[in-house]
Parts: structure tokens; sequence; C-alpha cells
């Protein structure tokens, strides 16, 4: 049977998020973790310096990518992994690519991880000002 | 590029949503989930007054909560002739999953008919009937009706055996209880037939022997006793992404010890250590590897056997 014309869906229920100040490029060691907080303190993430271009990444080297840490499955705490540039859940062994724009290597849950949109001023400062999927524990990424 | 749903916030589940229990309509695992509706017009709020969990979501929830869901669970859908919100969760009360969701059962909102969002529009919504030389749509009694007269014509003519079902069914699930419930009772307890096969099978039994997604001889042990056991031998299945949260709902438990209290309520005094997965696969798969995980950090892994 025919399907029927498919409709445009309607646009994503998007909100205002603030632009935060999460740290400055000279506190970012290639490979490790810097634990930050977006949009508010109570939604914990990372910032990560990958050393090579990546997906979403900023900064002089446009390497720079921010995460959600809170697991999209469950909303356990996960934990990064430097040898191959995952963060990894211990839930339920779901796990993200942080080089590929925090997409779901694999794992139970059902949408790839919230990444931050970044931006660096002139100063070097890393600010958040966006988040492209819905964060764990939150019907609205802004509370 | 990776996609990304863009989308900051949901609808929230009203205080008085339409509420059902419903099992998954996915694998044979059988999950619970809650399925909420409510119509279109309008949702609910943070207040704790004012949605179905009674709690101020206007807070960040807490691991494991009640009150979040993912955009996979939520849609918009046609409910006796109205357009609703529906919001399909894993149910924390259920004791086959205790509120875990797996990656299929967790979509089954967005993998609904909706043609307000476009999801899923192939889908069928009337039965099908061949007639006149064509597959057509047609009303449900017209469609039960033609079984009956079908079933009565070919007793009629060639006697009970004469009668070979081909039947729908999957999963202890959603599609198994209202599918195979209905078709089970029919004919296997009120006809009785002798001649049925379930879908893919030759025949009303498994086509392999014994070593399937859940085990060794699928479906003969109560879930309870893959917390129980001393050690679950696991011949060529990967139960982490076959048959997710019984694996981890109750094989886990096992492993990492935590099921430690109700051993002891079962046995007694008997020395019950923590369980041990054996897995006899030629493959390395995530279940192996879950296993090593879980048992990292507290004692050595638990003996996996790969054998080619
Ligand atoms: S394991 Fe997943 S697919 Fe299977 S019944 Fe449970 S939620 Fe559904
Ligand atoms: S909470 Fe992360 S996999 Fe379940």
């Amino acid at each position: 049977m025919p399907a029927g014309p498919a409709r445009a869906a309607p646009t994503a229920a998007l909100v205002k998020y603030p632009s935060n100040r999460l740290g400055n490029v000279s506190e970012l060691k290639v490979n490790e973790a810097l634990d930050v907080a977006y949009p508010d303190q109570d939604a914990p993430g990372v910032l990560l310096k990958l050393g090579k271009p990546v997906e979403g990444g900023v900064g002089p080297d446009s390497d720079i990518v921010g995460f959600a840490a809170l697991c999209p499955h469950k909303g356990f705490y996960m934990n990064y992994r430097p040898d191959d540039r995952t963060l990894n859940c211990p839930g339920h062994f779901s796990r993200f690519d942080c080089e590929k724009g925090g997409q779901q290597v694999w794992g139970h849950a059902t949408q790839n991880l919230p990444q931050y949109a970044l931006r660096v001023d002139e100063k070097g400062d890393i600010y958040a000002e966006g988040v492209d999927e819905l964060l764990y524990g939150r019907l609205s990424n802004t509370l | 590029m990776v996609y990304k749903r863009q989308i900051g916030r949901l609808p929230i589940v009203p205080r008085t949503p339409n509420s059902t229990t419903s099992p998954c309509h996915y694998c044979i695992v059988g999950c619970g989930y809650k399925a909420y509706t409510w119509d279109a017009r309008y949702e609910g709020w943070t207040d704790p007054k004012a949605n179905a969990f009674g709690v101020d979501l206007g807070k960040q929830q807490v691991q494991d909560t009640e009150a979040w869901y993912a955009p996979s669970m939520y849609n918009v859908v046609r409910q006796d002739g109205r357009d609703v919100h529906i919001v399909i969760k894993p149910d924390k009360g259920c004791v086959v999953n205790s509120g875990l969701g797996s990656v299929r059962g967790a979509r089954m909102a967005e993998m609904s008919h909706s043609k307000t969002r476009g999801t899923q529009l192939q889908r069928l919504t009337d039965p099908l009937v061949w007639r006149y030389g064509q597959i057509q749509p047609t009303s449900w009694d017209d469609a039960l009706d033609l079984v009956a007269r079908v079933t009565a014509a070919v007793i009629a003519e060639q006697g009970e055996d004469g009668l070979f079902v081909s039947a729908f069914d999957h999963g202890g699930a959603g599609g198994g209880y209202e599918n195979t419930w209905g078709t089970g009772k029919l004919y296997f307890e009120a006809m009785k037939v002798r001649n049925i096969r379930i879908h893919n099978r030759p025949a009303y039994n498994s086509e392999v022997h014994g070593s399937r997604d859940m085990g060794v001889g699928e479906l003969n042990n109560c879930y309870e006793d893959a917390e129980l056991a001393d050690t679950i031998v696991c011949v060529g299945n990967n139960p982490l992404e076959a048959q997710t949260n019984y694996f981890l709902n109750h094989w886990m438990p096992n492993l990492n010890g935590m099921s430690a209290a109700k051993k002891k309520a079962t046995f007694g005094d008997e020395p019950n250590e923590r369980g041990r997965i054996v897995f006899v696969d030629p493959r390395r798969t995530v279940s192996v590897n879950a296993c090593e995980t879980a048992g990292k950090d507290k004692r050595p892994p638990p003996r996996d056997r790969v054998r080619n």
C-alpha cells in the first residue's frame, strides 16, 4: 500500500541556551578530559582536546570538543578512555566516539551523545552555546 | 556526520494521562513498558502536581529515574480518531527489566505510525485481503469473517486434519501477546490443530537444537534461576545484544554478587559464591566483554572459554 505523502515534521523543540565560559584553551592537554558542566552546574560534561581536527571541533587546531558526561541510556556517569577516545558507561557498557560527534559505538542508548556547540574567543576562552540532543534526566535542556 | 535530533525539550506527561502497562513489542524477553497518551493540544508541567511523576521536573533527575524519557520514547499518534501525544517508557516496577530499556524496546514510540511526525508511514493500518486479483484493505469484521468461513469450509471438505495454519508469532512480548496469544488460544487450545507453524519455523518447535539466544533450551527456566545459578553455560549465544535485559537484569546481578541476598534466602547456609558464566563461542562477543568488564574491579574476570 502506498504510504501516502510524507508530511514535514514540526520544527524540533528548542530552548534558549546560555553562553557559558567552560575554560581556556591553555587548560587543555591533548587527550585528557577536563570536567565541566553545561548549561548549568547540574549537567556534567567534559571538554577534550583531541590533537587532530574532528567533527564539531573548535580552537586553533579544530580539535576541541565538549560532550555531556551522563549516559543517555540511564544516566550513569561515563569515563573517558584515552586509548580509543571514547566515553564509556559503567552502567550497561555503552560507548560513544568523541572523534565522531559522540556517535554511539555500541550500546543501549537510543540517541548519540549530546555534543556542545563551542566557540573560542581571541583570549582562548571556550564558550558553550548549545547542545544538539536531549540531556539525560531533564525534559528541557535548560531547567 | 553523526545523526543528532537537534531537540532541546519534550512535552511533559500531564498528571492524569491515559496510562497502560504493556510488554515490549520486540524480543522475547518481554520487558514491561508504561505507555502514556494524552490529548495533543496540551501537556503537563514541571510542578510536581502538574506531571504524571509527581516530581519537580525543573530539576536535574538522578540516574535510573522514572521521570525521564528519551526522544525515541515520544511521538504523536492517532488514538480513537484523535491526535495524542504518546510516551512509551520502560516500567521500573516490572520484574523483568526493572526500568531498563534496550536499543530496540526503547524505540517503540518513535517506531509507531505517525502521520503528524512522518514516522513509520509504511505500516499497515487495516487488515489486507487478497480479493479480485489484488491485495486490498478491509475491516477487521470482514477479515475475521473470511478466516472463519475458509476454516469451516476446509473442515467440511477435508476434516480437521485438512487444516494447515501459518501463524504470526513473535515474542512473549507485545507482538506475541496480541498476535500469538490470540491465535495460540484459538488454534492450540480451542481447535487443537495438528498442523501449525509459527513465522519462520517449519514446525512448532525450535528448528535448531538448544543453543539459542536465551540459552540452552529457551524458555524453560524462570528468569530468577539466572540470578541463583552457580554457573551459567552459554553456548553460541550473545545475550547482551540478543536478549538484553534478561542478561543485564538477571545474569549480571549474579555475576557481580548483587543477588547474594536472594541466594542466601533461597539456599540458606549452602556456600554461594558469585555466579560464573562460561561462554562457548567462536566469536568474542560484547557479552564476553561485558562479563570481563563487570568482573574486573573485584576479582579475576569470570572464566570465559572461547573455543574455535
Ligand atoms: S530486551 Fe529490549 S527488545 Fe527485548 S523485550 Fe526487553 S526492551 Fe524489548
Ligand atoms: S546507563 Fe549507560 S549504558 Fe546504561
